[in-house]
């Protein structure tokens, strides 16, 4: 039987002592302020494109086939490019290399219309790619060789076939709703959110619960804890408290992720986020027993390690199994529903990313028996890892010297108070 | 009245016997010596009271009940090889480990507060423990020990590290746990501490129970092979005495034959009308009894 008084205090001693620590302090306001800055940096370059995209740009053109209908001198413009005809390539070559009036310039060979072939010429030693401005050469051939010869209403649509874009989704019960072109990505923001939210906590907290398990070890405090509390009390309290700072970390990031999003709107998150309800509704539940799965998971082999580094790989192996659902996400949106989506819903590792992810993505596929199957395995599951954990943690943490084999690591565990 | 009974425990890691079917009582209000060379099963005794470890098989009884995780709060233990929180200040950890012991956060402050002006080292309650030397951490685990002042304390090695002053300091305060009619379990290796602090003794080698009992009878046991004799003339010949050591001029130690009768002695002195002033059985310091036992590999108990 659990004293939940001793749980509590084990927890507040870790919550406490690792949040006033300065490097818990540096990582969890540092981390945005980098993250802001590397984005500002990331953004300079982008920036600079879209200048250069919208300013008028120039090429020459040299239209051996006759197919465009300019005269040598005469320009037509297509969006931000410009073409500019010239009688001759060597004409078009003195504006590229003498007077650098043209970007590059296309010829449009004589047999174009049988061959379809236009040689691009850029100067020796720019850094541009010969080919820039060729969609906007497309649009400008298009346009020319329909000319005349069928309607211009027709014209246009076969220059540009899709000129506008709706969306519109079907609901379950035949409603046509209408909705953003970018509403897929916002229903993929829930369930992508959650397996970010829940890695990074268990990769936060797990460092936390190694380091200070494998300190404990280190510093001999362990026996003084073991003669005070149970191991189950002290991994609940460990998993309870580190925990509670690794998860203090990532709501201090979200909030500042939400802040950014908020204020930078259209910079950042330039689509309309949709979220389940229902998804939303099982989070919290599926967030805390995976941690708390996956954690005790972490604690029970991380407290074998002699020293903290040995600690972190022994520990660090289950952090990757909680990335699963990443491996396996082009499957998953592909067919949320697919028989490798059923068989991963019931795998406690991979279950609470994928039954978030199903649930955000297509909630009326999901059945509730498989809702409640998934739950009920991760439940087991988790009561199952902490048991198991905590027999290997007190095995573990009072472990010195030599390493017991197997056999007898089970058998202490078995018999251990 | 006794607080804690071993009765035939075993217990084993892998092909070690840590433990090799212990008995023993300790009484309410004693200290208690808990004896034996490095690797003799003291740690797994104490690991096995203080539920840390679990016997393979034998009973286990404290405070006239069956061991159960509940009586921890009543016990209190201070480990040989310990450490502290380095990265804590010295009052956050005590608090701690009081608090982990039952006590409320304002208690176990207020007794931190106190323990540490007790120690002497009110002026480190806000430092850092690594700020602390070596005997300063020390006494803040030992005063962390006894800060729910427990019924039972279990103290594994409490001097060593220790000056003299400290040493002084953590003596007292084991007299001072005694007088206040608490119990201390010491395990030390220092036999003059034994000498001076026990009432009683249960000295282990290879996980068995070798020598069992009240110090001074555990020495007087001990000592039957040895005479302090103070005469007035000449010593005669003694058959039953094998050596004699003159410590000053009258006072004779006689080391005695195997199986010699002290008593016997005394007749021939008496017999060869010899003035004794004194006759006594020289009790054998733990430290003899312990290198013998350990040496020889043959217990009593």
């Amino acid at each position: 039987m659990i004293r939940w008084s001793k749980v509590r205090t084990v927890a507040w001693f870790e919550l406490s002592s690792t949040v006033r620590r300065l490097g818990y302090l540096i990582v969890t306001l540092g981390m945005p302020v980098f993250a802001v800055l590397y984005g500002a940096l990331a953004l300079i370059p982008a920036y600079f494109a879209k200048q250069q995209e919208q300013a008028t740009r120039v090429y020459g053109v040299v239209d051996q086939a006759r197919v465009l209908g300019l005269a040598a001198g005469e320009s037509e413009s297509v969006r931000s490019a410009v073409f500019k005809s010239f009688a001759d390539e060597a004409a078009a070559r003195a504006e590229l290399l003498e007077k650098r009036g043209i970007r590059s310039y296309f010829v449009v060979v004589p047999d174009y219309l049988e061959s379809g072939r236009v040689l691009a010429h850029s100067a020796e030693g720019g850094s541009l790619g010969p080919w820039e401005g060729r969609d906007e050469l497309n649009e400008l051939l298009r346009t020319r060789l329909l000319g005349t010869r069928v309607e211009p209403k027709v014209a246009a649509r076969l220059v540009k076939p899709i000129a506008g874009r709706e969306t519109f989704r079907v609901a379950g019960d035949g409603q046509v709703l209408a909705e953003g072109s970018d509403a897929y990505i916002g229903r993929l923001i829930l369930p992508i959110g959650f397996v970010f939210l829940l890695f990074t906590s268990i990769l936060m907290s797990g460092s936390y619960l190694i380091q200070a398990t494998a300190t404990e070890k280190e510093n001999k405090v362990v026996e003084v804890l073991l003669s005070s509390a149970s191991a189950d009390e002290i991994m609940t309290g460990k998993l309870l408290g580190l925990g509670g700072a690794g998860l203090l970390q990532v709501v201090v990031w979200l909030g500042m992720t939400l802040g950014v999003r908020f204020g930078f709107a259209e910079l950042v998150m330039p689509f309309h986020v949709q979220v389940s309800w229902q998804a939303v509704a099982i989070a919290p539940v599926l967030f805390i027993t995976a941690y708390a799965f996956l954690g005790s998971l972490m604690l029970g082999t991380g407290s074998f390690g002699g020293n903290v580094r040995e600690s972190q790989q022994l520990g660090m192996f289950w952090a990757f199994l909680a990335t699963l659902p990443m491996m396996f996400l082009p499957l998953l949106l592909a067919d949320p529903h697919s028989l490798v989506a059923h068989v991963l819903t019931f795998i406690p590792f991979s279950a609470p990313a994928t039954l978030v992810f199903r649930m955000s993505i297509d909630p009326a596929a999901i059945s509730s028996w498989e809702i409640a199957g998934s739950i009920s395995v991760l439940l087991l599951s988790t009561w199952a890892a902490v048991r198991i954990a905590s027999r290997l943690f007190r095995v573990g943490l009072l472990l010195t010297g030599a390493r017991p084999s197997l056999r007898e690591i089970i058998r202490q565990a078995r018999i251990a108070p | 009245m006794t607080v804690l009974v071993f009765e035939d425990v075993w217990k084993r890691y892998g092909d070690k016997v840590a433990l090799s079917g212990v008995s023993f009582d300790v009484r309410r209000g004693e200290v208690f010596g808990l004896l034996g060379p490095n690797g003799a099963g003291k740690t797994t005794s104490i690991r096995v009271l203080m539920d840390i470890v679990r016997a393979d098989s034998g009973r286990v009884t404290l405070f006239g009940e069956a061991l159960r995780r509940e009586h921890l709060n009543r016990l209190s233990y201070l480990p040989e090889e310990r450490g502290l929180y380095t990265k804590q200040k010295v009052i956050d950890v005590m608090v701690y480990f009081g608090k982990l012991k039952g006590l409320g956060g304002v208690e176990a402050r207020a007794r931190a507060r106190s323990w540490l002006e007790r120690i002497g080292l009110s002026s480190t309650e806000n430092q850092h423990i690594e700020r602390l030397s070596k005997g300063m951490s020390q006494k803040v685990q030992l005063a962390a020990t006894l800060l729910s002042e427990p019924e039972l304390c279990v103290l594994d090695e409490p001097f060593s590290g220790l000056d003299p002053v400290n040493t002084a300091l953590v003596r007292d305060l084991i007299a001072e746990i005694r007088a206040s009619g608490r119990t201390t379990i010491l395990s030390t290796h220092q036999m003059s501490m034994v000498e001076t602090l026990c009432d009683r003794v249960a000295l282990l080698s290879e996980g068995r129970l070798m020598v069992y009992g009240e110090v001074n009878e555990v020495r007087r046991r001990h000592s039957a092979s040895e005479l302090r004799v103070g005469v007035g003339g000449e010593l005669p010949e003694l058959a039953e005495v094998e050596r004699v050591v003159a410590e000053k001029p009258g006072t004779y130690r006689l080391l005695l034959a195997d199986g010699a009768d002290p008593q016997r002695v005394l007749e021939r002195l008496v017999a060869a009308r010899v003035p004794v002033e004194r006759w006594e059985k020289v009790l054998a310091p733990m430290e003899d009894i312990f290198i013998r036992v350990v040496k020889n590999g043959r217990g009593e108990a």
